[in-house]
């Protein structure tokens, strides 16, 4: 019988510049703050994961952030796991934290995300090592998503006011998120004008970089009390997966994103038409409408379109909250979990079933991982 | 001019850059290679460029896509790929 496993508290930092803070003293704000509101918990940490995209290259961490934050925090017994896979660190921080509880090898799990990208000593423009010899020449993540977004406007018709909507519903959500980076209003004209970074993509439609961290407590149901498991959001599905055929990217849709959303799906028994609030990697405009069709929330060639039934990216995604790699999955649960409870700003709370997805490394390159959760609204909301 | 994946002349591995020219896996970093001989070729499906720097995603059949730097071509042209010395892949557009 499959543990049940819960999400019950999280916290996010604000993302910006954060002048001569660190990884530890970062992410240490958000933990307390969700250790300090479940006393009970905060003294049965058994593991604390931390997901990082840059910690060895902006602060030298190249090993030990885990268990120097599980020193930090006091949670004395526990043990720390790192984890490093790119912008996904995040999702798949939460993902080790459920499968260690799935194996009954922990009850009660602090997951945390940090990366310092503005105030860190940080190459420009952000490069992952896996973008490989082309490198030198430029390549880099802009690059790859403005080939997807060329070859899908081009064979979708879909045109570069379309793409530029997605910015601004984007941001119009962020409004509604005190910790986004940008939150002001833009207009389709202010992203098409906005200066060009590799056509068609504008600076509007490529996510900012930021400083920022966030953390959730994960727990097995059958280790709290009955009234914090019936409060608390239900984790019932998950999916990784990554491309082993880079050379086949047709760039208008990511094999990695089909997987790991079919694998979530099967997880929780449920399917795309169940979703309706989720949180994809905008890491681009068109990576949000290539994510959105891949994972079956929206028609091929429909991925831009704002329809009834989905809110999609309610926090402001990455385009507005800005992108500390291995923050923004903990941000993204941050929000599904805080619409799911009604606890968001604004919310309806009419929400039932949320989507998490985020994509980590360098498609086309091998080097690519796309990661889901499925989250349930509490019991009893 | 018509892509050919697999044959037996390969030149460079497309995910490291490692020269060979037997077989048709990556001694190296055991990818497939991508070209055959010093030349293949196939359609723009795509363009960008950064930094004055021109990139170019060519379909070479068989959903397979390579990634082209430098020169300058239209989606829907037809180009010659040759591998610089460094692995990756110059273009050169088919009249």
């Amino acid at each position: 019988v499959r543990r049940d496993i819960l999400v019950v508290d999280s916290e996010v930092s604000p993302f910006g510049t954060h002048d001569r803070h660190d990884s530890i003293r970062c992410a240490a704000g958000p933990a307390r703050a969700v250790l300090d509101r479940h006393p009970d918990l905060a003294g049965r940490i058994d593991l604390v994961v931390v997901g990082t995209g840059m910690a060895a290259r902006t602060e030298g961490r190249e090993n030990g952030l885990a268990q120097s934050l599980a020193g930090v925090l006091g949670l004395g017994g526990s043990y720390g796991i790192d984890v490093r896979e790119f912008c996904a660190s995040g999702n798949v921080a939460v993902q080790v934290a459920a499968t260690a509880i799935e194996a009954a090898r922990a009850e009660v799990v602090l997951v945390l995300g940090v990366d310092h990208l503005v105030s860190g000593d940080v190459p420009r423009p952000l490069r992952p090592e896996a973008v490989g010899v082309e490198a030198a020449y430029g390549y880099s993540p802009p690059v790859f998503y403005a080939l997807c977004a060329d070859r899908y406007l081009r064979e979708t018709g879909t045109s570069v006011a379309d793409l530029a909507a997605v910015a601004v519903r984007n941001r119009r959500h962020a409004a509604s998120n005190p910790n986004a980076r940008f939150r002001e209003a833009i207009t389709e004209a202010d992203v098409l004008e906005s200066p060009l970074v590799a056509p068609p993509l504008t600076r509007l439609q490529c996510c900012p970089n930021a400083d920022g961290s966030g953390a959730v407590l994960v727990v097995a149901a059958d280790a709290v009390d009955a009234d914090t498991a019936k409060r608390a959001v239900r984790l019932t599905g998950m999916g990784a997966a990554t491309n082993a055929s880079p050379h086949t990217a047709s760039l208008l849709s990511f094999a990695e994103d089909v997987d790991a959303g079919r694998r979530a799906y099967e997880d929780a028994g449920l399917g795309p038409s169940d979703v309706d609030v989720a949180e994809v990697h905008d890491a681009f405009t068109i990576s949000q409408v290539i994510h959105l069709e891949d994972l079956g929330l929206r028609e091929r060639g429909e991925g831009w379109r704002d329809l009834p039934g989905l809110v999609v990216n309610p926090s402001g995604g990455l385009l507005s909250r800005g992108h500390p790699i291995g923050a923004t999955g903990i941000a993204q649960v941050d929000s599904i979990r805080r619409h799911l409870c009604g606890e968001w700003a604004g919310s309806s709370g009419s929400f039932r079933t949320g989507l998490v997805q985020e994509a980590g490394g360098m498609q086309v390159l091998g080097q690519i991982l796309s990661t889901c959760l499925i989250l349930q609204a509490p019991l009893a909301r | 001019m018509t892509p050919r994946n697999d044959a037996p002349t390969l030149a460079h591995c497309r995910t490291c850059g490692w020269r060979r020219d037997d077989g048709a896996v990556c001694a190296r970093c055991g990818e497939r290679f991508l070209l055959s001989g010093v030349t293949a070729g196939g359609e723009v499906v795509a363009a960008t460029a950064i930094g004055g720097v021109a990139f170019t995603a060519v379909s070479l059949g068989d959903a397979i896509t390579a990634l082209a730097i430098g020169g300058e071509a239209r989606p829907g042209q037809h180009v010659a790929l040759t591998p610089r010395d460094d692995g990756t892949l110059a273009l050169e557009v088919l009249a």
